[in-house]
This record gives C-alpha cells, structure tokens and sequence, in this order.
C-alpha cells in the first residue's frame, strides 16, 4: 500500500487532544442489545412435581449446570448443581423438586440491556440467570457464555461492514477521498455533553475544506441526530461515516421506540416534556430538519425496541479542487 | 458592524472573542428555541437569546454564528466561557431585555 | 401607539383583532413561557414563535395585550379559538428580517 493510500485511510481518525482509546463499538454493542437478544430460549426445565434425580438427569444429558422450576412460562424455582449434591448428601434425591429447588433468585428481565446484565454478572456471581418478561413468565436463561458468543457475532458483522466499506477508498490523496469514522455514545438527558460529538465533527470537517454548504448540512444533521438520542431515547451512538463524497450519519439507540414513525418526522410534532422544552429544545422539529438539509434520509424504528436514523449528505468537490480548475486563463 | 460592535453599542460585556469577531454581521437572530436556530442557513450571524446554556453555544456553532448575546441580564454558568472558547465564538452579555436588545441592534445597523 | 398603527407599520396580518384602537404599552420577546411569565410588562405586545395555547393563558394572565406570531408560524385552530374567547388581539407576522 502506497504511503498516499496509507494516509489517506484515517480509521478513527480524531482531531482532538486526548482522543478515547476504548471500544465505543464495544460499549454501543452491550447498550444496544437486550437480554432478549443474546439469551437461550429452548430450555430445558422441569415441572415442580418432577423428583431431583430427574432434574440431574436432565443436566446431564443437556450438559447444563441448572434447571428452572416452570410450568406453562409460570416461574418457580432453579435446581442447581449445588442442589444436587445436597440432596444426594442427605439422601433426598428422590423428592419432589419444588422442596429443595432455590426460590430466592435473582431473574433478569427480557428488555433490560445487555450493560444492566453484566452488573449483575459482576454483583452476585451467579452462573446464570434466568430472564422473564414482562408478565413474569419465563423466557430464558442467560449466562456469560451467552453475552460472549452474541457480541462476537455482533463485532463479526461490524468489521465485515467496515471492511466493505475501507475497499470502496481510493488511492487519492485529496481530502474528498479521505476516510473517517468516527463513533460517539451518547447519553440520556446528558444535557453537558449533548452536541458534543456535532461540534466535534463541524471542526474536522473545517478542517477539510469542504464547501461551507455542505458542512453545514452534514453537522446540522449530527447535532439534531445527537439531541434526538439524548432527548428522546434511552441513550444509543451517533456514527459518523466520511468516505468518497459521501457523509453517513447514524443514530442507533436501543429504545423506547416510535410509535408513529410518520407523525415523528412531520415538522412541529414532539413528545418532549416541558422540562425539555424549557431548554430550548423539543420542539420537534428535529428529525423534519435532519431530512431537509439530508440527501438520503432513512428511519427504522419498533415500539418496544430500538430507533436507527441514518441522513445522508452527498458532499460536493473541496474548495482546493474546484479553486484550481478555475484558475483564469 | 461586527459583534463587537454592536455588544459596544448594547453596552454588553463582552466575555470571550471568538474567531471570525471581525467580520461585519448580516443577520441577527433572537430566539430561545435552539430548533429555531438551526433552521437558519446564513452565514455571519449573530444569536440574540435569553437562553444562558451551553447547548446555545453549541447550536450557534453548528449553524456558523459569529457569536451569542445572552440579553436580559442573565447570569452565565461557567461552563459557558469554556464552552466558548472551545468553539471559538465571542460571547458577551447584555442587560438589556430581548425586544430593547433588538430594537437597539436593529438601529444601529439601518444607521449604517 | 395603538395596535392598528403597528399593524400597518410592521405589515402584520391580522388573525382576530377585536380592539384595534387599543394602546400597546410596550414590546416583549420571548420564546419562552416561563419567562414571559416572569416578566412581560402589562398591555404590551407579545412577539414570539410559540404557536399554541399556552401562549394564550399565559398572555392573559400577565396582561398582555396582542400576540405577534412571528418567523411565519400558523395559527393553529384551537390558539385562534382561545383568544377568541379571551378576547386578545392577534397578529401573524410573515416577514421577520428586522430592518437589515
């Protein structure tokens, strides 16, 4: 690869001092997904009438290390391994399950986040958990492995996204050629940061030279993405993709979901409290801008789960460019 | 005129002076709704608000401001002259409320 | 000066004018209720861009006498329908350039 080429494929290139150096991806993952998402589903369980010497049998043969007590999705109990041994100490292998099964238990929830989940890997050091929803019926069990596997799949389908990406750059060595992503968590509500990441990406892309129009466009797009995500959602990224012309801005968060997809993106239309509003924001004219000054303008979005927004803005040559061909004759 | 300016003849105290402090004004905004704000595409501009947060800085950069006049007499969070300064926009206060602020710049600039 | 004066200077358009010969004590801008609340003076003009009825209430509580909608926001039908009943002034402004 030519020392041209090299330079200009800048990934996570930052124009700040003191630039972070830990895994936004990472981190932006294990927000996005829910416990839903990374959990075992088919289980094997037990009803509670069933004898402890079935529910190990059942390990065995599933090679797991618990048991939950359920009974049509009705959550009752976990038999453990733990349990196991004791009954076969004090010679009650032969009871009823629901005698000897733990109740005391920590359960997760189907739509907490994959983040919420691992505090609880962290706090009680318990192999697995089961996950019910929301009304209480059991869903699955997750357990570190689980959280494991999702997220290498998840990082698997970022670097093949980003490889493809890193092929479409050219050798160039010009400022529209040159590649750029950057990513940027935002927070709920995290009104001293909120804008941050948009003033971040409004200063490299001065730096550029790009036209004054186009810059504009691509920051006032950020910005309204950012504030979307600190005002509106649970927290999520806002992407920042620069490559051949083309700007992508992408704001993924992992709730609560629009209902209305149409109605949010009319101009005037907002669900911001007056709190909010109070600051100046809320207005909710916020994502009738982004597709105003967008070229392309995409939005996904479930009740329940999580929003993408992806604004596009097709950048036009650099001043140097366009200075030089102009040049009078 | 430039921001400068016209916070000399607001007799608003100027706090930080931005880049681009001395290029002569050729739109003036008031307005406390940032979703306003960024509904403006010109160049050049300076943002009237009684709105004292950093999210008004932020915003006016993002728009291309030249700078910010919090009016009515409030008083700013230190984080904004950080916030400024970073950003590199002139920033001052007035103690004027809004509409007298307006009426005054509006003056100066058609006495040009 | 009286509200029709400032009508025709400025160029507003009317909305609902039930008064036009009443005085305007003063001008106000604010885009913010809270604020408006705290400090618009009595009998003056209202300019702002918040178009719904909470400017309304808050207009009649401290005594304002006209609302000028600027930056050419629309009335929406129930704004109209409460300063109907509260019997304000009102004014649509479409161009907003001040004098530059």
């Amino acid at each position: 690869m030519s020392d041209k080429a090299r330079r200009s494929i800048a990934l996570r290139e930052s124009s700040d001092a003191g630039a972070e150096s830990e895994p936004l991806v990472l981190l932006e993952l294990i927000q996005r997904l829910k416990v839903r998402d990374v959990m075992t589903r088919k289980l094997a369980t037990v009803p509670r009438s069933a004898t402890l010497r079935q529910a190990q049998m059942l390990m065995r043969e599933r090679k797991i290390s618990g048991v939950p007590v359920e009974e049509n999705g009705r959550f009752f109990g976990l038999v453990s391994v733990d349990d196991i041994i004791r009954a076969l100490v004090a010679g009650t292998i032969d009871d009823p399950c629901h005698k000897h099964m733990t109740t005391k238990l920590v359960v997760l929830e189907d739509d907490m986040p994959v983040a919420f989940a691992l505090r609880y890997f962290d706090r009680y050091h318990y192999g697995r958990f089961p996950v019910l929803n929301r009304d209480q019926r059991l869903v699955g069990i997750v357990c570190q492995r689980d959280i494991n596997r999702a997220l290498l799949v998840e990082l698997t389908h970022e670097l093949s996204r980003l490889e493809n990406v890193m092929i479409q750059t050219s050798d160039a060595d010009d400022a529209y050629h040159v590649y750029v992503l950057r990513e940027f968590p935002v927070v709920k509500y995290d009104f001293e940061n909120a804008g941050k990441a948009a003033n971040q990406i409004k200063k490299v892309l001065q730096e550029k030279r790009f036209s004054p129009k186009d810059i504009r466009r691509i920051a006032v797009a950020a910005f309204e993405l950012e504030m979307n995500l600190c005002v509106h959602s649970d927290g999520g990224v806002l992407s920042w993709l620069l490559a051949n012309g083309r700007a992508e801005i992408i704001a993924r968060d992992g709730g609560p979901g629009i209902e209305d997809v149409a109605w949010a993106c009319r101009d005037g239309t907002s669900t911001a409290n007056e709190w909010i509003r109070s600051m100046g924001f809320g207005a909710g004219m916020g994502l009738a801008n982004v597709k105003r000054v967008a070229d392309e303008f995409e939005i996904a979005s479930k009740k329940g789960s999580g929003t993408t927004v992806k604004a596009v803005i097709r950048i036009s040559a650099p001043d140097a460019l366009q200075g030089a061909s102009q040049q009078p004759g | 005129m430039t921001v400068l300016d016209l916070a000399e003849w607001l007799k608003a105290e100027v706090l930080v002076v931005g880049e681009g402090s001395h290029r002569a004004i050729r739109r003036v905004v008031a307005s406390d709704l940032m979703s306003d704000v960024l509904l403006v595409d010109d160049e050049d501009m300076l943002l009237l608000t009684s709105l004292a947060s950093d999210q008004v800085l932020r915003t006016a950069q993002i728009v291309g401001a030249v700078g910010v006049i919090v009016v009515n007499g409030k008083a700013l969070p230190s984080s904004m002259v950080a916030v400024a300064n970073d950003l590199r926009l002139t920033l001052a206060t007035c103690s004027l409320p809004k509409y007298e602020a307006c009426v005054a710049v509006a003056r100066a600039l058609s006495a040009l | 000066m009286t509200l029709q004066e400032i009508i025709d200077a400025c160029g507003l358009e009317p909305v609902h004018i039930p008064a036009a010969a009443v005085e305007i004590a003063a001008g106000y801008t604010s885009d913010l209720l809270s604020d408006v609340m705290a400090h618009c003076p009595e009998g003056a003009a209202l300019i702002t861009v918040q178009n719904h009825v909470n400017t309304v209430a808050v207009c009649t509580l401290v005594g304002a006498r006209a609302i000028v909608l600027a930056h050419g926001r629309a009335v929406p039908a129930d704004m109209r329908a409460a300063a109907e009943r509260d019997r304000r002034s009102w004014r649509r402004r479409l161009a907003e350039e001040l004098g530059l």
